[in-house]
């Protein structure tokens, strides 16, 4: 039996590896056979998406996976761009900087894509952004961080959709001021989500005249938050921020209701979901955040610019699967529409894309926002970009100034 | 002149080996398969150093994550905060593991049995939660960016076919220190410490010593291939210091064999070969995600504990080795009977 294990394992080993190998051979001659975009004839124009649609930061990816894909149909089954079909790589990165740096160099360099979109998370695009850059392949991420596009002078080749966590702060500290709110005590997630948001909530302070009186931490799947709570309410704090993403934030709701602590919950963009008022029940009641629009279509007036962009997305996406596209879907949404924006204007190398993103895009009116990219703005966003919501008998809605 | 039982360093196979990975980028032009080659030989690096620790000196480390981590993040704060060059910071990144685990080996190296085994895994997590929490320096969870590619002769080392011979050049030089530390009296006297540690300290072998100074030697490897991560990347995050990470070294170790320096870089190229079936199975029947590989290295591991011990590298090399005497023997048999 022991004899024959060890050549057994090694034939199997050899053979899935060869079968592998093989398909790709096949996959790879194929793409030959397709034709990429070189010089001569365009028979179609391939553009390269990874995306997190598993792993930690799948609630994020999946939307964006699902929006692309819904994109790609439309455009196909419309013939294409200006006749020229369209055709996205997706790659799933595992929400790993390791796996999303393999992707990018085998997407930029075996696909040859015009475009990189994506990914999802901050750390994965900062693993992208490093290659964009070696390679000068134009990318768009839909990550929150600011870093992914600033300094702009070490982001030529790279943009971004989503509200930088910057936006999403200055939000906040806007609503606070209208509150008359001016301490607050802040628990963060422990993780790049909630530690970044604490960054710009220290950076943003002074300028908002908001003073940050007890900053407390928590990891993401922590049971119970009430010692930072009780800390924070000693604090004299005026209002408790949380920023972090499910489930945190609920438990932080839960706990101060639980406590009897009476201050006002602000969360994040990370819990516009239906999710959190699942998971907090009915300690969700009031909690406000700051979020993207998609969070409720039905709510958006008929006169906002951005209303056809939204609406019709969302019946698209609705329609097609059986989910919420939520605020993800729309930077999927977005990322994508860019560059089919660009290739509609004649932009179809590397170098003129990036020149078109930067130079051509203003007041473009996408699902996220409307956008203004230019030599010194890579995300092209402003804070009005963002409403405030509030949960009220079980359901967000859009808090009116 | 060869003495009987002292074992040399087969040059043959390095050279072989070392053409191997000459050719390689050649006949597979594919670049993912080459960023898999690259991600390869970093985690050689370590796998190598755990297995002189492992086979030699016959103690485990739970931690080598965080001797890499510490390697990769010294050389980013180094030249990205700090505005060294990389080849400046290349020995600070090698120091600073190599600090660390002498300040461990230091009071582990006395005891016997599994406290360094112990010891590294609080290491692996305190390290962890430091690189995560220290933001001022390592700028938290979201990652450490901006980190300065390598230059040679004012020619940038790019990710792909540069980066690539780089690592590799790194790799066999490890393996090549490797072979001879293992075919030197050292090698001789942790082999020793690793079948009978109390047999060979009466011998006068002085074994803490021994097992620190491979301790530190590992730690100084996995700074090593942290510091080709750090400047092959642009960014870098706890993410991927985690135990997971040194549990995936472990097992690239105990599949390729402990007992042997080649083992441990068999072993790092089969794991990862694992990783690119899951990956190419994955495209092809989503529900294969990669969560799969984990299902795979745990029954590797289980089959290998159970079945080969000595992990698959000495095993096969025995058998072939007994291949050839059969036949040879066979050959002599033959002759034997001829000349009759």
């Amino acid at each position: 039996m022991r004899k024959l294990l060890l050549p057994l394992l090694l034939a199997m080993m050899t053979a899935l590896f060869l079968a592998a190998c093989s398909e790709s051979v096949e996959k790879e001659e194929a793409g030959k056979a397709g034709g990429s975009a070189g010089s001569g004839e365009v028979s179609e124009y391939k553009i390269g998406a990874i995306y997190s649609k598993t792993g930690p930061n799948s609630p994020l990816g999946e939307p964006e996976w699902n929006a692309t894909k819904l994109i790609e149909e439309k455009i196909n089954s419309e013939g294409g761009i200006n006749g020229v079909p369209l055709k996205i790589i997706l790659a799933d990165d595992e929400s790993s900087q390791e796996k999303a740096t393999q992707e990018a160099n085998r997407l930029i360099n075996d696909e040859k894509v015009l475009v990189l979109l994506g990914s999802s998370g901050s750390g994965e695009s900062l693993a992208i952004k490093g290659i964009a850059l070696q390679q000068q392949v134009p990318m768009i991420s839909a990550a929150a961080s600011t870093h992914i596009v600033e300094p702009v002078e070490d982001a030529k080749w790279v943009f971004k959709t989503p509200q930088s966590d910057r936006h999403a702060v200055e939000r906040v500290y806007m609503y606070l001021n209208e509150q008359g709110i001016s301490k607050i005590g802040t628990i963060i997630d422990s993780n790049a989500f909630g530690s970044s948001g604490l960054e710009q909530m220290e950076a943003l302070a002074d300028e908002y005249k908001i003073e940050i009186v007890a900053k407390e931490s928590y990891n993401t799947q922590d049971p119970d938050m009430s010692a930072q709570l009780t800390k924070i309410n000693g604090a004299k704090a005026e209002a408790i921020v949380v920023w972090g993403t499910n489930p945190g934030p609920a438990v932080v709701a839960k706990n101060t209701r639980d406590l009897g602590i009476d201050l006002p919950i602000i969360g994040s963009h990370g819990i516009a979901n239906q999710n959190f008022i699942t998971l907090a029940e009915a300690a969700a009641e009031g909690v406000v955040i700051p979020t993207g629009k998609l969070l409720f279509p039905s709510q958006i007036s008929g006169d906002d610019v951005q209303f056809d962009a939204i609406s019709s997305f969302y019946k698209a996406y609705t329609d097609k699967y059986s989910s919420e596209p939520t605020n993800f879907g729309s930077y999927g949404y977005d990322n994508i529409m860019l560059v089919i924006d660009a290739l509609k204007n004649g932009a179809t190398d590397r170098e003129a894309i990036r020149e078109h993103l930067e130079n051509n895009i203003t007041n473009w009116i996408g699902t996220t926002g409307v956008f203004n990219f230019s030599d010194k703005d890579h995300n092209g966003l402003t804070a009005d970009s963002l409403v405030m919501a509030v949960v009220k008998d079980g359901k967000w809605m859009l808090l009116e100034k | 002149m060869k003495l009987q039982g002292v074992q040399q360093t087969k040059w043959m196979g390095v050279l072989v080996f070392a053409l191997a990975i000459l050719v390689f980028p050649f006949i597979v032009t594919q670049s993912f398969y080459l960023t898999q080659a690259t991600f390869a030989g970093i985690y050689a690096i370590i796998a190598i150093g755990l297995g002189l620790l492992m086979g030699y000196a016959g103690q485990i480390s739970l931690g080598q994550a965080a001797f890499y981590g510490i390697g990769a993040y010294t050389t980013s704060v180094l030249t990205a905060t700090m505005g060294w060059s990389p080849w400046v910071s290349l020995p600070i990144a090698l120091l600073f593991p190599g600090l660390l685990a002498f300040i461990m080996g230091y009071t582990m190296s006395r005891l016997s049995g599994y406290y360094l085994a112990m010891a590294t895994l609080a290491l692996g997590i305190i390290v962890h939660t430091l690189l995560v929490e220290w933001r001022g320096v390592t700028k938290g969870a979201s990652g450490f960016f901006g980190i300065p590619q390598l230059n040679l002769f004012g020619y940038t080392i790019n990710q792909g076919i540069p980066y690539y011979y780089l690592v590799w050049f790194f790799v066999i030089i490890v393996l090549i220190l490797s072979l001879n530390i293992v075919h030197s009296r050292v090698g001789r006297a942790l082999r020793s410490i690793h079948d009978s540690e109390i047999a060979s300290s009466s011998m006068g072998v002085n074994t803490s010593k021994y097992k620190m100074q491979i301790f530190i030697l590992s730690a100084m490897f996995a700074g090593l291939a942290g510091w080709l991560f750090a400047h092959m990347s642009y960014s870098i995050s706890p993410a991927a210091f985690t135990f997971d990470a040194s549990i995936l070294f472990l097992a690239m170790v105990v599949l390729g064999g402990s007992g042997s320096v080649w083992g441990a870089l068999i072993g790092t190229l089969l794991i990862r070969m694992v990783g690119i079936v899951v990956h190419m199975l994955g495209e092809k029947f989503p529900f294969i995600t990669s969560d799969f590989e984990h299902v795979i290295y745990g029954l590797i591991l289980m089959l290998v504990v159970i079945f080969l011990p000595r992990g698959l590298f000495p095993t096969v090399a025995d058998w072939f080795d007994a291949l050839l005497t059969k036949r040879s023997s066979k050959k002599s048999m033959l002759k034997l009977a001829a000349k009759r």
